[in-house]
């Protein structure tokens, strides 16, 4: 339920070469439900085809042409895209979530658009996290030391091997789902064990067990085009305290010294060369410690939550746009920032029970002249689990923006009080709502 | 430059290093061949003895095209690699699905087969950057020599496979090898590090391999033995003979001798019953094939006396690391080898052929991780 939101900047839209000809460009879009997604390509004219296992009803008026497919079978998907789309193609392929980025690419590349996404291999090297950390340690970017555990006793024997604490996670995926820390072999087991049981596929590709690295983290935001990187947004990230691995907020500037910045930007740079990510947007969460900095993951797509959207309030490129542009072979498209500063809080909570709220929060004690972001995943009365609890997570977030530290700061406690936020504990707790269903990234 | 052999593939190389086709193992004097490969480490399967017997008798149809780099006059990588046009491990490999577009026809420039148990480059220390001139000469003569692709077959993860990720080579887990790392002294130490009652357990295993009337003993087998006894567990398997014909079989046995490091065990009245053939070269010990008499051995029956013979063999050797082959991973992992996965990477050089490429590798590591979770899919790529 979206209680208030900032509003995209305008922006105009280039004139494509292709609408010269006076046709409009086709666009196969990959998944996703989100219609800002979807008025992007309105807006740069595009005639959509999407696909997806089963097309989501409310979508299907947005899109020109709406396909269920196994994306599980690219080849497939490649001779669906070349019936539909004719001799000449696709203008661009494109997808916004992580698991289709991959098809993305093999699209791309198999219709005569490499160039206009990322690769392939970049793809595998995002998405597969063992891939990732081989590329950047063959490549001396500094990342966790890692390896994979087929079966929970391998990965207790493998924690052992590294040291302890250790991180078990998926071998893909996103969102943080799966993550633990685990301070022993006991739990390292049961975090595997974990995995395994949620994701029958991470049976046949393992889990990754490696090195917690502690230290602040940060959310890094960037925009690659013809082997050139530039860092949009750093992002200063909170997390809960470990075992579990959940985003409580990030502020924006980050705190960086000018000389951290820099070294931040030069191992986040030499990462995304590392993995050969081009002509294409990131998302890496990298953390500062006692060495330096250690590159965490690196997300070949915008981030979750409402990240694009602060990113785009504090810099002035859009991630979403900016994607869909290069997709298309267009320039990004970019303005004038609205904001110097901003705060992305997390709605989580501490204890199990139903999630009360305001529907409509009196606002008006606002400072900043940009509107907030206030988001909530669940309606009021659902039931509610802690974010230490293995189902439980975010349930919504707050964005402030501002010019200066007491705006934000100002805007987040108005928004607190006009909210009203409280968990009511009940007595005999039903199913409780997953709040990964509903978060709108990845 | 006064270099030799076949062809030179680049006058200017990478970071200074010129790297040279050679046309075969035998271009290259072998004392200087074995000295880099054991200087980078290398196992037999990098050996000038190894390659020579491919050269000979290779399974399939292949022709040599090894990759050197030098510096100067000194040699200081080695890569051997083949112009596969016919391999039947990789032709099961692709037998087992491929995506529609992908034309195979042609040679694959490998390096170097799926064979042995490890490929890639060695270079010497020092000299990594070697390695990347090496595969940029990979490239260069998989374009002179027709080959529709290129790549590396069972190389390990590390710098290397990292580097190959970066570079953007579609790979693929293809097998599981297991590798014992030795850190102990003495055999009474390398048991006493066993957890109690898996000491009890493994020594009871081999007591009552024993029993039986079993002798196991580090030994060279006659070399028409263990290739029926290779041949025999192949036909147990359901796997073809042409995977190791008896040709190449005869020609590694016979180049292979002076590294011999076998372990046999005889039956009661002193017939060959099974065989674990093996070679040590430089701190590395390879145990390659078993072989097991079809007629009434359970699989097991001689397996554990075999496999502690052959630890405490190397241990008493000072072998470095003992690797103990593919397959069987649950017991290899009991007597303390680690999971090594290998990999297999090609690259054409053609954004929407790798992309392809991609596409299979994807599929064939998905199907390694199946066999390795119990689906019964007979694998012959690995």
């Amino acid at each position: 339920m979206l209680l208030t939101s900032a509003g995209q900047a305008p922006a105009t839209a280039p004139e494509l070469p292709i609408q010269r000809r006076g046709s409009p460009p086709t666009v196969v879009l990959l998944g996703g439900r989100s219609r800002r997604e979807l008025a992007v390509l309105h807006d740069l004219g595009a005639r959509i085809i999407y696909l997806d296992e089963r097309t989501p009803v409310q979508l299907i008026p947005w899109v020109d042409v709406p396909l269920d497919a196994d994306l599980a079978d690219s080849e497939a998907v490649l001779a669906l895209v070349r019936e539909v789309c004719g001799p000449d193609g696709p203008a661009g392929v494109l997808t916004h979530t992580e698991p289709r980025i991959a098809l993305m690419a093999f699209l791309a590349d198999r219709l005569g658009l490499a160039g206009r996404t990322l690769s392939r291999p970049a793809a595998e090297n995002c998405r597969d996290k063992l891939r990732t950390r081989q590329v950047l340690t063959a490549s001396g970017v500094r990342c966790p030391a890692a390896r994979t555990a087929m079966t929970p006793a391998q990965a207790g024997a493998v924690a052992g091997d590294l040291g302890f604490p250790v991180v078990v996670k998926p071998r893909s995926g996103a969102g943080g789902s799966g993550v633990r820390m685990c301070a022993d072999a006991r739990q390292a087991r049961s975090a595997a064990t974990r995995i395994f049981r949620a994701d029958p596929l991470a049976a046949c590709s393992g889990v990754i067990v490696e090195e917690y690295v502690p230290g602040a983290e940060y959310a890094v935001q960037t925009l690659t085009v013809g082997g050139v990187t530039e860092i949009l947004t750093v992002f200063a990230q909170q997390m809960t305290a470990p075992p579990v691995f959940v985003e409580l907020g990030y502020d924006y500037p980050p705190g960086l010294s000018a000389s951290q910045y820099r070294e931040l930007s030069q191992v986040v740079t030499a990462a995304l060369d590392a993995v050969g990510l081009d002509n294409w947007i990131s998302h890496t969460q990298v953390r500062h410690g006692a060495s330096g900095f250690t590159v965490i993951e690196v997300n070949a797509r915008r981030p979750g939550g409402r990240l694009a959207e602060m990113t785009d309030a504090v810099c002035g490129v859009d991630m979403v746009r900016a994607a869909t542009e290069l997709s298309l072979g267009m320039p990004v498209s970019r303005h004038q920032p609205r904001a110097a500063y901003a705060s992305y809080r997390s709605i989580v909570v501490t204890e199990p029970g139903a999630l009360l709220y305001r529907t409509r929060p009196d606002l008006n004690r606002l400072s900043s002249a940009v509107p907030p972001i206030v988001e909530l995943d669940v309606r009021p009365g659902e039931p509610v689990l802690p974010a230490d609890h293995p189902d439980g997570g975010v349930y919504g977030r707050t964005v402030v923006f501002g010019d200066s530290a007491e705006v934000v700061e100002h805007d987040l406690a108005v928004i607190g009080d006009a909210v009203g936020i409280e968990v009511m504990m009940l007595p005999q707790l039903g199913a409780a709502t997953d709040s990964r269903e509903f978060k709108p990234c990845c | 430059m006064l270099l030799t052999g076949s062809r030179m593939l680049s006058e200017h190389g990478q970071d200074g290093y010129l790297v040279r086709l050679a046309g075969s193992v035998d271009e290259v004097d072998p004392g200087e061949w074995d000295a880099v490969a054991l200087a980078a480490g290398g196992s037999i399967f990098h050996s000038h003895a190894w390659h020579a017997a491919f050269e000979e008798a290779a399974p399939g149809s292949v022709t040599a095209a090894h990759l050197l780099a030098y510096q100067g006059r000194k040699l200081t990588g080695i890569c051997p690699a083949y112009l596969t046009h016919d391999c039947p491990r990789l032709a099961y490999a692709f037998s087992l699905g491929l995506p529609r577009d992908l034309d195979i026809r042609g040679p694959i420039l490998l390096a170097h087969s799926l064979a042995s148990l490890s490929g890639g480059p060695l270079v010497l220390p020092g000299h990594q950057a070697a390695s990347r001139a090496i595969d940029a000469g990979l490239r260069l003569a998989a374009g002179d020599l027709g080959a529709w692709c290129y790549g590396y077959a069972n190389i390990r993860p590390g710098p290397f496979s990292g580097w190959l990720l970066a570079q953007g080579y579609a790979t693929a887990e293809v097998a599981i090898d297991y590798v014992v790392t030795n850190s102990w002294t003495t055999t009474a130490d390398y048991w006493a590090a066993m957890r109690s009652r898996r000491r009890q357990s493994l020594r009871g295993a081999r007591q009552r391999s024993l029993a039986g009337g079993l002798q196991v003993t580090a030994e060279p087998p006659e070399p028409a033995a263990a290739i029926t006894l290779i041949h025999q567990l192949l036909e147990a398997k359901g796997s073809p003979a042409d995977l190791l014909p008896a040709r190449f079989l005869e020609v590694v046995l016979r180049n292979l001798a002076p590294y011999e490091r076998s372990i046999l065990a005889r039956d009661a009245e002193g017939t060959p019953r099974a065989v674990f053939t093996g070679w040590r070269f430089g701190d590395h010990q390879a145990m390659w094939l078993a072989g097991l008499a079809g007629d009434r051995s359970s699989p097991f029956e001689p397996y554990h006396a075999m496999l502690a013979e052959l630890v405490e063999t190397a241990i008493r050797e000072g072998v470095r690391t003992i690797d103990l082959g593919r397959a069987n991973g649950d017991i290899k992992r009991r007597y303390g080898a680690r999971s090594a996965p290998l990999l297999l990477g090609l690259r054409s050089g053609r954004r929407d052929l790798d992309a392809l490429l991609h596409l299979w590798c994807a599929d064939l590591q998905r199907r390694n991780y199946a066999v390795l979770n119990g689906l019964e899919t007979a694998s012959r790529c690995c």
